[in-house]
Parts: structure tokens; sequence; C-alpha cells
């Protein structure tokens, strides 16, 4: 799977984030759980919006977690791949 | 090892009932402050030392949490207690400073564990509140991106009296500086306000300086 940084991710329609005591969980439209989030998964999945980019996601992350830009990147593609496999997030292309 | 914890809010049914949590729940040793200058002079004075700093954010002003993390000159973590508060203010306060928050819905639990973890250094970001600031972070990026690219649209000359108007000049003065006629100099200011989609010249200084836009020598 390959990401643009003019991609902008967003979550699939009724899908839904329940906060439990230490993990975050999220559901699919019929309510089964798709997967548990850690923070930083947590964090990509807040700006699927359907309006931020990946590279604007990925600008907001390194300055957020201060960390460097480049292994901000691999994270936020490794976790929007998941979240894409999973059916809780789905990517327009901006480029065709 | 105990953890010292210095708890300012100038309402009391909150200092003292977080004071009294962070006893119990985590056999802190509590300060109590109820205003700016109290919890500012508490952390200079020798006797008081702190390990953290839970400081509600509205202290004793809107935002007064903003005035104790920007003058707050040692290394403390500073932990900002919120309620309904934009996430702009939120930016600002990680902006000063803060390592992190807790936020009213979290209750006692979450608390403690902010309090344990920013005593360790570790930021702390209760998750209801992480997606509303990287939204307001982005927000902030994308508003800094676009006045770059308009301010890249300013010729020299524009450029030059924008740094001159920054620096108090007026118009005259600029006219004299520039050699060129203060009619001329009045048009530049129009058409740089036009191009930066401001509506004064204070306004374009403002956002100038606050997003490091301009020439330090023309």
């Amino acid at each position: 799977m390959h990401f643009e940084s003019s991609d902008i991710p967003r979550h699939r329609p009724g899908t839904s984030l329940e906060y439990r005591d230490d993990v975050t969980i999220i559901f699919d439209a019929n309510q089964q759980e798709l997967a548990s989030l850690n923070e930083s998964a947590l964090a990509v999945w807040e700006l699927c919006d359907g309006r931020t980019t990946i590279g604007e996601m990925t600008t907001a992350l390194s300055e957020f977690f201060t960390d460097p830009s480049h292994s901000i990147s691999a994270h936020v593609h490794g976790a929007l791949e998941s979240l894409v496999a999973l059916r809780a997030v789905e990517v327009t292309s901006l480029t065709g | 090892m105990t953890i010292r914890c210095l708890v300012a809010s100038s309402q009391p049914m909150i200092r003292i009932g977080m004071g009294m949590a962070l006893s119990d729940q985590l056999d802190a040793a509590v300060t109590e402050c109820a205003s700016i200058q109290e919890t500012l002079a508490t952390l200079d004075s020798a006797a008081t030392t702190a390990d953290v700093l839970v400081v509600d954010m509205d202290l004793e002003e809107r935002s007064g949490a903003l005035r104790v993390c920007r003058e707050l000159t040692r290394e403390l973590p500073v932990l900002v207690r919120v309620d309904d508060h934009d996430d702009s203010e939120l930016l600002a306060a990680l902006a000063y400073g803060a390592i992190g928050f807790v936020s009213q819905q979290g209750g006692i639990q979450e608390l403690v564990r902010s309090v344990e973890a920013a005593s360790a250094g570790e930021a702390c970001v209760p998750r209801r509140l992480l997606g509303g600031l990287l939204r307001a972070l982005v927000a902030r990026q994308r508003e800094a991106t676009e006045l770059s690219r308009r301010f890249q649209t300013l010729t020299n000359r524009e450029r030059e009296i924008l740094t001159f108007l920054a620096r108090g000049m007026d118009i005259s003065e600029i006219s004299r500086e520039t050699v060129t006629s203060k009619q001329t100099v009045r048009t530049h200011v129009q058409k740089l306000i036009t191009k930066l989609g401001v509506h004064s010249r204070r306004e374009a200084v403002a956002i100038a300086i606050d997003h490091n836009l301009l020439q330090t020598e023309p």
C-alpha cells in the first residue's frame, strides 16, 4: 500500500471510539470491535478527519511528539496501512 | 519516593480536592497556592521545592496558567488542569512549556497518573484532548503556511517598509529613509496590507513578528 503526502484519510462511516481504562477501542458501524489503539495510533486516527493530508499529519505529529519527521512519517504510514486493512479508515487520493 | 507537588487554583474546592486526592492516592507532599503571585513566589522560595506543579488553567484570571508557565524560569514539569478550554489555549500552554494536562472529566485516577508521569518527565495529554489539540496544531500550521505564501508575494520594497513599520517608524520617517514620497509609501503600505490579507498596519506588523517573517537588517 502506498500513500502520497497529499492523500487525505478519513474515518469510514459509522466507526466510533470508546475510551476504556488504559486502551482506546475502535468499533465499526455494527459495533464490532476492530482494534485497540495505543497513543500514537490514536493520534493518527484523530487526524483522519477527511481534511488533513498525510503530509500535514506528519508535520503536526512531528511537532507534537518532537520526533524527526522521517520516523514519524514511517509511523504514520504504518498506522494508516493497518487502519485501512481493518476497514476503519479510507484514503482519498487527490493525484488520481 | 514522595512526590512534592504544588497545586495552584483560585477555587478552594478544586485546590483542596486535588491536594487531598494526591495526598491520599499518591502519598504526595502537597503545597497549595491560590494566586499567580503566590505560586511564583512559592516556587521562587528556597524553602519550597516541588517536583510537579499542577495549575488550574484559569488561576486567578482567564488562562492565568499561561502567565505562570511563561514566567517560570526553572525546570519544573507543569500540568495544566483544564475544563472547557479552547484547543488554542491548550496549544499555547504547551508552547509555554507545560508538560501536559489533567482534565476535569478524567477524575482522580487521571490526576494521579498524570502527576506520576510528569514527575518522571513524561508528557501526558489525556486521550480525550488529543484530537482537538492535534487539529488545532494542523490549523495553526496551515495558517502559517498560507501566511508564508502570501508573504512571498511582497516585493522587496514592501518587505522593507513592513520592517520599518515594525520598528515603529511612521509614514514620514519611512519616506525620508527610503527617499520616496509619502504617497508612494502609503501605496506600498496599502498593497502589503492587501497582499497579507489583513486590515491594518498594526495587524500586518503583528503577524509578521509572530511568524518571524521580518528582515533583521533591511
